[in-house]
């Protein structure tokens, strides 16, 4: 993924939210053996002390 | 003078066939007396050597009852025949001829209203010619001149130092008529022209009386040769038939030195002043020029005394072609170049140059569309193309969409910058740098207008295309072939006829099996890799359509006028790319409901991302700028 081109849409018109409103951040995007995982901090979560990191495995649709 | 050399030739082969039935030249020899100096004890008109055989006396009666001639003695000798006595002794004769022709005062070969004639003096031949020609032969000293003159008008030149082996050679030039490309009479018998007559045979008839002997010959045309001895030497020729001429050399006296002789100095510059040749007396850059030179002595010539100019390889004002004798002006300003003749004058002449008026510029590439991102090479003409071609160019319009570099002598680029928004205009105008008659300087225009980029080529052909494709058709290298999936492609060609290797950037889509190269994309690459202008490419496209799984290429060959063909097959690699395993629609299990990733070919990426550890949660992630939520 290029650097500072993820950006959280917001859920009315799409549109990309701005740093403060996001709810997430892209920490990576990595291919491995077929599989593509996507990790992200949850904002949200860590303000609440909670783990940040999720991750998300995507598989391609044949 | 070559025109006048073949025709005296032909002539000659003509006449010699009018006095000769065999074929001429058979027995050519030596068209002169190969000695240097004929002999001193020749008296006037008779040899002094070669006497015919006693046994061919003049005097002698032929045996041949029908050609039989008077006794001149009761000698009892057999009597010969003409034929007889013309084959026995032509030898003789002729070798008395020649040292008899070279003691002659003068010689004259006319042929119709065609009269050759030449006067010889101690060591000099001088020759008048139809058509005003003219010709000095001489020598002086261990120098051999010849003057050649067309209506008393110096035409040509030469000189050679005597030596050895060509002192004889040049010495009969002075001695003896040219015509028919031979030097004298005895020449001209020597060429073979009598070979018929001396082997002889029916349609041969020899006749002799009086010194005379009179040759007929029916085996074409009747003709007739007299050919008059003296003193067993032959001073005459007179030929009768379908052409008709006569030859002879007369002796007046010893040969005395030349009352008016003419000398090479008559021709030298004492003094010359040198000009360049010009119309209106400017002398532009970019322009070619010859040198004339005029001086106090009408008669001087640089056919006998050239004069060279001193012009240096670096000079940077004006450059000198010996083989052409022009001078072309390389720069506007003042400069002088220095002339020297070849016996010892000098001169110097003085110039202004300036640049060349011109009448317009044109550029050389047409207005058409562009995207951004695209580089193109723009070239004018500045016309007339003699002047030089200096100009500038500029962004007269656009310039916030692009950028303009190089120079006229190298040609300018025109980057469309990568941001360039469609539906704009980039206005390119070149100015020359010399001004026209007017005074002003001349200007042509070209606009290019911004188009988007269309979407990148989807769909089942498109997956079929995407990719590299090599042809079996080898050149000097493998062909290849290679279809971005963003719609661009690139050909890296190699003729298999004649090894050409050419480079073309094209735009494609995958709309049709026949059409897949978008009109006006294909473009051929110059060395710098920058798209030319279709009009200046080696190559014109023709089509490209896929069928069964080959891509079929045709190219026009502009310089040989030729279509090329060329199949290719797609490379099938063991492993897809990185790019081509990526791009598609990928899904995540992990939350509820299932997260969707999409990477386009175009290089943009959305998610419709629901966390695994928030239930129901949906949030849109993208990294393109105008993206959209895929669940929509």
């Amino acid at each position: 993924m290029k650097e500072g081109t993820f950006a959280e849409l917001d859920g009315e018109g799409g549109n990309p939210l701005d740093e403060d409103s996001a709810s997430y951040e892209f920490v990576s995007l990595v291919y491995a053996d077929g599989t593509l995982t996507l990790t992200v901090n949850n904002l949200l979560s860590a303000s609440f002390g909670g783990e940040p990191e999720e991750s998300l495995a995507f598989v391609k649709v044949a | 003078m070559k025109k006048q050399s073949a025709l005296l030739i032909l002539s000659s082969l003509f006449l010699l066939a009018s006095c000769s039935a065999a074929p001429a030249g058979s027995s050519s020899s030596s068209n002169v007396p190969s000695s240097s100096e004929p002999s001193s004890s020749a008296s006037e008109n008779v040899p002094s050597s070669s006497e015919p055989s006693s046994s061919a006396s003049e005097s002698v009666p032929s045996s041949e009852p029908d050609s039989e001639f008077p006794s001149e003695s009761s000698s009892e000798e057999p009597a010969l025949t003409a034929e007889e006595r013309f084959k026995q002794n032509f030898a003789s004769y002729l070798e008395a001829t020649k040292k008899a022709e070279a003691l002659a005062t003068s010689s004259t070969y006319v042929e119709g209203d065609k009269s050759y004639s030449a006067s010889f003096y101690k060591e000099e031949a001088v020759q008048t010619n139809p058509n005003g020609l003219k010709t000095v032969r001489s020598i002086e000293g261990s120098i051999y001149r010849e003057f050649r003159f067309e209506n008393e008008t110096l035409s040509g030149f030469s000189s050679v130092e005597l030596n050895a082996e060509n002192a004889a050679e040049y010495r009969e030039k002075t001695s003896f008529l040219f015509a028919n490309n031979v030097y004298g009479l005895s020449g001209y018998l020597s060429s073979g022209a009598l070979d018929g007559y001396l082997e002889g045979g029916e349609g041969y008839a020899y006749a002799f009386e009086n010194g005379v002997f009179t040759l007929t010959s029916t085996i074409e045309d009747v003709s007739s040769c007299t050919l008059t001895l003296v003193d067993g030497a032959f001073v005459s020729l007179n030929a009768e038939g379908s052409s008709s001429f006569s030859y002879s050399y007369q002796k007046d006296g010893e040969k005395q030195p030349d009352p008016n002789p003419i000398k090479e100095s008559d021709f030298y510059y004492t003094d010359f002043t040198p000009s360049l040749v010009s119309q209106n007396g400017k002398y532009y850059v970019g322009s070619s020029y010859t040198a004339s030179f005029a001086s106090s002595n009408a008669k001087a010539s640089s056919l006998v005394d050239p004069i060279s100019p001193l012009v240096s390889e670096d000079d940077e004002f004006v450059s000198y072609n010996k083989r052409t004798g022009e001078f072309k002006i390389l720069k506007a300003g003042q400069f002088s170049i220095e002339f020297a003749s070849a016996h010892g004058v000098s001169k110097t002449l003085n110039l202004t140059a300036e640049a060349q008026p011109i009448r317009s510029i044109r550029a050389d590439q047409e207005g058409r569309d562009v995207h951004a991102g695209d580089t193109l090479k723009l070239t004018a003409t500045v016309f007339p193309v003699s002047a030089a071609q200096a100009y500038s160019a500029s962004l007269t319009s656009g310039a916030e969409f692009a950028s303009l570099s190089g120079s006229s002598e190298e040609g300018f680029t025109l980057k469309v910058n990568d941001d360039a928004a469609a539906g704009n205009d980039i206005t390119v105008t070149f100015l020359s740098e010399a001004n026209t008659e007017e005074g002003i300087k001349a200007s042509d225009s070209v606009t290019f207008h911004i188009v988007a980029k269309e979407a990148a080529p989807t769909g089942e052909l498109a997956k079929k295309l995407i990719g590299s494709w090599q042809s079996q058709d080898v050149g000097y290298g493998v062909s290849d072939l290679v279809f971005a999936s963003d719609g661009t492609g690139t050909l890296h060609y190699f003729a298999s006829e004649d090894g050409y290797e050419a480079k073309f950037v094209f735009e494609w889509d995958a709309s049709s099996e026949n059409s897949i190269v978008k009109d006006g994309t294909f473009f051929q690459l110059d060395a710098d890799s920058i798209p030319q202008d279709p009009t200046q490419s080696d190559y014109t496209f023709t089509s490209l359509v896929y069928a069964d799984g080959v891509l079929s290429l045709e190219l026009y060959n502009n310089p040989f006028m030729a279509e090329e063909n060329m199949d290719f097959t797609k490379v099938q690699s063991a492993e897809p790319s990185l790019s081509e395993k990526l791009i598609g629609e990928w899904t995540s299990e992990d939350s509820y409901p299932a997260s969707t990733l999409v990477l386009s070919a175009d290089g943009k990426a959305t998610v419709a991302f629901y966390s695994p550890s928030i239930a129901m949660k949906r949030i849109s992630l993208s990294n393109g700028k105008s993206p959209r939520d895929p669940s929509r």
